[in-house]
């Protein structure tokens, strides 16, 4: 477990500093709801683009991982759509 | 009891049944879930439009509550009750009915319209005038509660320079957000010796931004003002429609149960995909999809946003 945490350090680092600079501009426009929208999505293209680069990278990208990501991306925006709407 | 335990565990967790991945994270359930989403959002939008009475924003936000507890604080540091003044009532709602009609979430509108010219309009004469906002709370005691706790706005509910005091509760659609919002005005009038003085001025002070208030996402700007106001020509002088200050009691509050529904779900994912990871790890499973510790990161973020965008603000 620790030595693949330490193999992909560098992917989840950035993932989750890319993530953390959205959700502050998030919180800092916390009450303009297209914003937030506008932000959820470019949150979740960039988990989706930074994920398939990641098995690209690691020779380990197949159609189903490539689904599994944009599943997962899709269901993310859903949920904050669901709740703005 | 043994069927439904094997249930659960197809569901949840990676077993023989599931090809070692709960049930719940393969690619035709997720997609059922984002379509159960995209289906329950166009029900509840079309429920809250045409059957309010069973779906809409419930609140218990009253006038006379949040008069209590903002002379409970007076009390509490030795301060004189406010008197609730009927003028600044119409002026806060004036002031809740243009944040709605021009869509904006500040203390001085896009035009330029500043709380003074609520207060002006409304017939009461000012030495001193201040003007809290919230937005997003249920409870009179959350509202006032979430002023306390930032420096600006418990300076005007500590003021001693106030001796009135008005409200106004209206539930409306802001910045695309149906929300409940709160409009606390507070003056003290002019002495009628200062009235019949050649040169009359108006001294509004509005609750001064901190450090503590930027923490708490006091969301727009403001800034320590403290305006000395020449009297302006009638024409500025706005006419403030009334807002009634009621509670509101659909059936269902339809704030919770989207709120409720979507941390059922990322709850359920994220604990569903810790147990992923802790069992793949343990049973040493072999699978194309190995790792899910950037899944649960995302989903940590929805968990995360799902808090940022239903909590209540103040300004």
């Amino acid at each position: 477990m620790f030595a693949k945490l330490k193999k992909h350090t560098a992917y989840y680092l950035s993932l989750l500093a890319m993530s953390g600079i959205g959700l502050y501009l998030i919180s800092l426009n916390s009450f303009d709801s297209e914003l937030r929208m506008v932000l959820v999505i470019m949150i979740a293209f960039f988990y989706i683009l930074w994920g398939l680069l990641h098995h690209h990278v690691h020779h380990d990208l197949t159609a189903k991982v490539m689904i599994e990501y944009v599943l997962i991306g899709a269901l993310g925006i859903s949920i904050v759509f669901f709740l703005l709407e | 009891m043994p069927k439904i335990k094997k249930f659960l565990h197809h569901l949840l967790l990676p077993h023989e049944s599931n090809n070692h991945k709960a049930k719940l994270l393969h690619h035709s359930s997720l997609a059922l879930l984002i379509l159960f989403l995209l289906v329950s959002t166009f029900v509840i939008s079309y429920t809250e439009k045409n059957y309010q009475e069973v779906l809409g924003i419930d609140h218990s936000v009253v006038s006379e509550q949040l008069l209590t507890e903002t002379n409970l604080r007076r009390q509490e540091q030795g301060l004189p009750p406010l008197t609730m003044s009927s003028e600044l009532s119409n002026a806060a709602a004036g002031k809740a009915s243009d944040m709605f009609t021009n869509n904006y979430w500040a203390h001085t509108s896009p035009n330029g319209t500043t709380p003074w010219v609520f207060i002006r309009g409304s017939g009461y004469e000012y030495i001193f005038a201040g003007e809290n906002l919230a937005r997003g709370f249920t409870t009179s005691q959350d509202v006032v509660n979430a002023w306390m706790a930032s420096e600006g706005h418990r300076a005007n509910i500590l003021s001693g320079n106030y001796k009135d005091i008005g409200f106004a509760i209206s539930v409306g659609e802001l910045n695309g957000e149906e929300t409940v919002l709160v409009v606390q005005m507070f003056g003290s009038r002019t002495s009628p010796s200062m009235a019949s003085d050649t040169k009359p001025v108006d001294v509004a002070v509005a609750p001064a931004k901190t450090e503590k208030d930027q923490e708490q996402e006091v969301s727009d700007e403001q800034e320590i003002k403290e305006l000395v106001l020449e009297k302006q020509p009638d024409k500025d002088i706005v006419q403030t429609p009334k807002v009634e200050s009621v509670a509101n009691k659909p059936l269902v509050d339809s704030r919770s149960l989207t709120k409720n529904i979507a941390l059922g779900i990322v709850i359920l994912l994220f604990i569903i995909l810790v147990l992923d990871i802790y069992f793949v790890e343990r049973k040493q499973i072999i699978r194309a999809f190995k790792h899910n510790l950037d899944h649960l990161i995302f989903v940590f973020v929805i968990l995360a946003l799902i808090l940022i965008i239903t909590r209540g603000g103040v300004l």
